[in-house]
């Protein structure tokens, strides 16, 4: 409505106009949005892109991840809103986090739903080719007097069903790890590990999982590792578990933990951590082999770790892990005479010539659950 | 370059609204123009060339049909000028699908199917081939003279705010309003009034929506069943009315900032009364130019080979209805997409149109409006299964679901879970939205500002446009952080 003055229009522009030019001015103003890292979104931050004619349709995109990323004031925007807007009067988890909002402010990685509601299924000759990959694997790594086991770290879901958003449907046959395992266990020649039953039966005794992260706790990667060293025990008797009572508890807290990070309200939030602190602690840093991470590994820092235990009665082990195994370090590598840990991006290779470098006795193979079909990736 | 990014929002914008403003007003074309060219770039820089091409094709032969007196020679011309149009449009749009069903037909004859390197899609092509046969039609029927500054002609085919989405403005339209475009303040603020609102109706209300669709489209599979299907597919149905609304409100927003006026392309769609009616208030422009450009003319052309007054027993002009319309709604189809889906969506229109025309069809547009508009409801919702889905199989697949013949592997997933605040409150809004509801709300505030007062004098009007004005800035504001949030990135696997 306007009665031909021309106020108002002009305020009108005026106003429009100062809101497309704030991002600009306090950019140039307060300058301080040249930042290369994104604690909050644990990423690099996109770089300004140098514009090639020759690459000239790339340079759109680029400019706009860059422009994006380095929007001022964009992660406490963000975070705010995610806090008092998304969680607070919406309830939801923000748009692309993949994050599920729980029961009792537990969080629920939704990509890992298909795995739990048995969505994502394959079918028996896809199982049994799972099945007779591992099999392979125990034979072929026998062949070389190196005993294989191997663990399935389950998702978070499979242990605390009771906290799952309340449209998580379990399926009525079995998921695609349950039936995986069932084959497993009735194959005698393959020692598998299955940590699950323990963990069910554990979490009465405090919290195995994290609330606000993927992994489970400390306290969870204990009660897997001493299933899993019970088992190797069994092959070789100089080993001796870190009994719970050897181990102290001290409660922590740290920010919310990846799931929290995706929603942008990690600092919003806690997550009670446990540090593992052992009665005797032998395991030390080892030297690494500098064994060559793969050229298209974007973390070649992570590729290996080595603790070693000055006793020459222990075995020697290769880990080859995902990120739940960090959780059972402080105590696995207490057992082991020279422990080598590999994490090779979730592709779960043989690792053959590291293997035949490091000449261990055992080779531990973990695989967190949604990555199980890696396994026959990596062959076929 | 999309209107929702934030290198659209906060930099190219401002750079050329100053721009316009502060260049001299004999640059301040080639100014947009250039601007228009950056901003096509953005979606890929060497289809840039395609529409170059296309404004100096257009640009030539419009010349040329300009200046022939010769009925037979202009005939010629034109109709060489629209084939070459379209060409373009079926070799960018239509290769693979058109190579994907020859290659299925030749296998029928046990013969090797034939290899076309892939073609990328420029954007908004379907629409400034439009604009271009528009503008050659318009010259030949000396609508208006060709242009002779290729300058307004570019202007007219890739202006930024028209090129990906449209509306597709009649050539004889924007003709005099590319003599002198120019700030005019009062202009300039309902633009962006308009900008705002189709800012809002696409991120505020159409994200939500759209995340809800997406999640049970994506999913079929699993928890759905009868209920959730029939969200899922409401929901898609409001989103594609806010998101295509919501970017027409901005593009006439942004013409508007720059001096310009475009045609509406919607007129409250969801409360027609038939599909006939539905199809005088949905993407208005796009159904006038099919009208205008295809169903007349060949009614038309048919209308003349068919001399008798029957045939099988029925009255020439319902065939020649029937089939016009027939072939205009399968353009309208393929136009929206190259895949059978989209292709069957337009039929289905097509023959929704030939049975109103029935005499139970004619009952039922006289019927009582509520039955009238359930109808029409029923059936776009129906007909956006078909544009949503990427196959028939996933049509097919959904329907099912929808009407209960088929259900996911865990079939127990709990309506009300799909229902978060965000969404029920987007949900409301946006059903109220596309009824009069807030329009007649806002025609009886201003009336009664009216009634207590001359504009411009009373307390009443000044507080009436500082809320106004305050209302913009919390929508603009809002968008801006809901675009934000939709760009956070967050790399799960941070603990090695």
């Amino acid at each position: 409505m306007n009665n031909g003055s021309k106020t108002y229009p002009l305020l009108f522009a005026i106003l429009f106009m100062a809101w497309l030019l704030t991002p600009w001015f306090l950019d140039t103003i307060t300058g301080k949005f040249e930042k290369s890292i994104s604690k909050r979104e644990n990423r690099a931050l996109s770089k300004r892109p140098v514009f090639h004619p020759l690459a000239a349709d790339s340079f759109p995109s680029a400019y706009d991840n860059f422009y994006t990323d380095r929007f001022p004031y964009r992660e406490e925007l963000i975070n705010w809103w995610s806090r008092n807007i998304n969680i607070c009067v919406y309830r939801k988890s923000p748009p692309h986090s993949d994050v599920d909002i729980g029961r009792e402010g537990w969080l629920f990685s939704s990509t890992e739903r298909p795995y739990y509601e048995g969505t994502k299924m394959y079918g028996p000759d896809t199982i049994e080719l799972i099945h007779q990959t591992i099999r392979n694997r125990v034979i072929f790594y026998k062949a070389g007097g190196i005993r294989l086991y191997i663990l399935f770290p389950p998702v978070k879901g499979q242990v605390y069903p009771e906290y799952l958003p309340p449209d998580y449907i379990r399926p009525t046959d079995s998921t695609l790890t349950e039936k995986v395992i069932a084959v497993l266990l009735k194959d005698t020649l393959i020692p598998f590990v299955n940590v699950t039953p323990a963990l069910l039966k554990a979490k009465s005794k405090g919290r195995l999982y994290s609330k606000t992260d993927t992994h489970w706790n400390t306290k969870g990667g204990y009660e897997a590792y001493f299933q899993l060293i019970c088992r190797i025990k069994k092959d070789f008797p100089s080993v001796k578990p870190v009994e719970r009572k050897d181990v102290a508890f001290i409660p922590y807290k740290l920010p919310g933990g990846n799931l929290a990070l995706k929603m942008g309200i990690s600092e919003y939030t806690t997550e009670e951590c446990f540090k593992p602190v052992l009665k005797v602690q032998r395991a030390r840093d080892g030297k690494k082999a500098g064994h060559k991470a793969p050229p298209w590994f974007h973390a070649p820092d992570d590729f290996e770790h080595v603790k070693v235990v000055a006793d020459s009665s222990l075995p020697k082990v290769v880990v080859i892990r995902d990120s739940f195994f960090i959780q059972m370090m402080p105590f696995f590598e207490e057992n082991f005479r020279k422990t080598v840990y590999l994490f090779d991006a979730w592709m779960y290779e043989l690792n053959w010539d590291i293997i035949q470098k490091e000449k261990p006795d055992i080779v531990v193979l973990e695989v967190v659950d949604p990555n199980i079909k890696s396994l026959i990736h990596v062959y076929h | 370059m999309l209107f929702t990014s934030l290198v659209f929002l906060f930099l190219f914008l401002p750079v050329v609204l100053l721009g316009f403003l502060l260049v001299p007003s004999g640059l301040k074309k080639p100014f947009l123009l250039l601007a228009s060219l950056i901003f096509y770039a953005w979606g890929g820089v060497s289809f840039v060339s395609v529409l170059i091409g296309s404004i100096l094709l257009n640009y030539l032969f419009g010349i040329l049909i300009g200046r022939l007196s010769t009925q037979r020679f202009r005939k010629f011309w034109i109709v060489l000028g629209i084939i070459l149009n379209i060409l373009g449009l079926v070799i960018f749009k239509y290769t693979a699908f058109l190579e994907t069903n020859f290659n299925i037909l030749i296998s029928v004859f046990k013969l090797n199917p034939i290899v076309v390197n892939t073609v990328f899609l420029p954007l908004g092509i379907s629409f400034f081939t439009f604009r271009a046969v528009t503008y050659l039609l318009s010259v030949n029927r000396k609508e208006t003279p060709a242009q002779k500054n290729i300058i307004d002609l570019g202007l007219y085919l890739g202006f930024f705010p028209v090129v990906i989405a449209g509306p597709i403005d009649r050539y004889k339209i924007i003709e005099p309003q590319l003599a002198n475009p120019r700030f005019d303040a009062v202009l300039f603020a309902s633009g962006v009034r308009r900008f705002a609102l189709g800012l809002a109706k696409k991120v505020i209300i159409a994200l939500p929506l759209g995340e809800t669709a997406d999640y049970i489209f994506n999913n079929p599979g699993s928890s759905l069943n009868a209920p959730i299907a029939w969200l899922g597919a409401i929901s898609y149905m409001l989103q594609v009315y806010y998101d295509f609304s919501g970017y027409t409100d901005m593009a006439i927003g942004l013409g508007r900032m720059f001096g310009f006026r475009f045609s509406e392309n919607f007129n409250f769609p969801y409360t027609s009364r038939s599909i006939r009616d539905f199809w005088t208030r949905w993407h208005i422009t796009l159904s006038t130019w099919l009208r205008d450009y295809v169903f007349l003319p060949f009614a038309y052309s048919i209308s003349r080979k068919l001399t008798q007054e029957k045939y099988f027993g029925i009255r020439v002009d319902n065939i020649i209805y029937a089939a016009a319309i027939l072939l205009t709604f399968l353009i309208c189809g393929f136009w929206h997409g190259a895949a059978w889906t989209f292709i069957i969506w337009g039929l289905l229109f097509g023959f929704l149109l030939i049975f109103e025309r029935t005499r139970i069809g004619k009952k039922l547009n006289k019927g009582p409006a509520i039955i009238g508009r359930f109808y029409t409801l029923f059936f776009i919702l129906i007909a956006w299964i078909l544009f949503r889905s990427g196959d028939l199989k996933s049509a097919i697949d959904y329907y099912s679901l929808m009407f209960g013949f088929k259900h996911g592997i865990a079939p127990g997933g709990k309506f009300l879970s799909y229902l978060n605040r965000e969404f029920i409150l987007m949900f409301i809004l946006a059903v109220a939205g596309c009824t009069k509801l807030f329009d007649m709300a806002w025609d009886k505030i201003q009336a009664w500002i009216i009634q207590k007062g001359k504009p411009g004098n009373s307390i009443v009007y000044h507080l009436y446009n500082i809320m106004s004005l305050a209302f913009i800035l919390f929508v603009l504001l809002y968008s801006q952080m809901t675009i934000l949030s939709n760009t956070l990135k967050a790399f799960i696997y941070f603990r090695f």
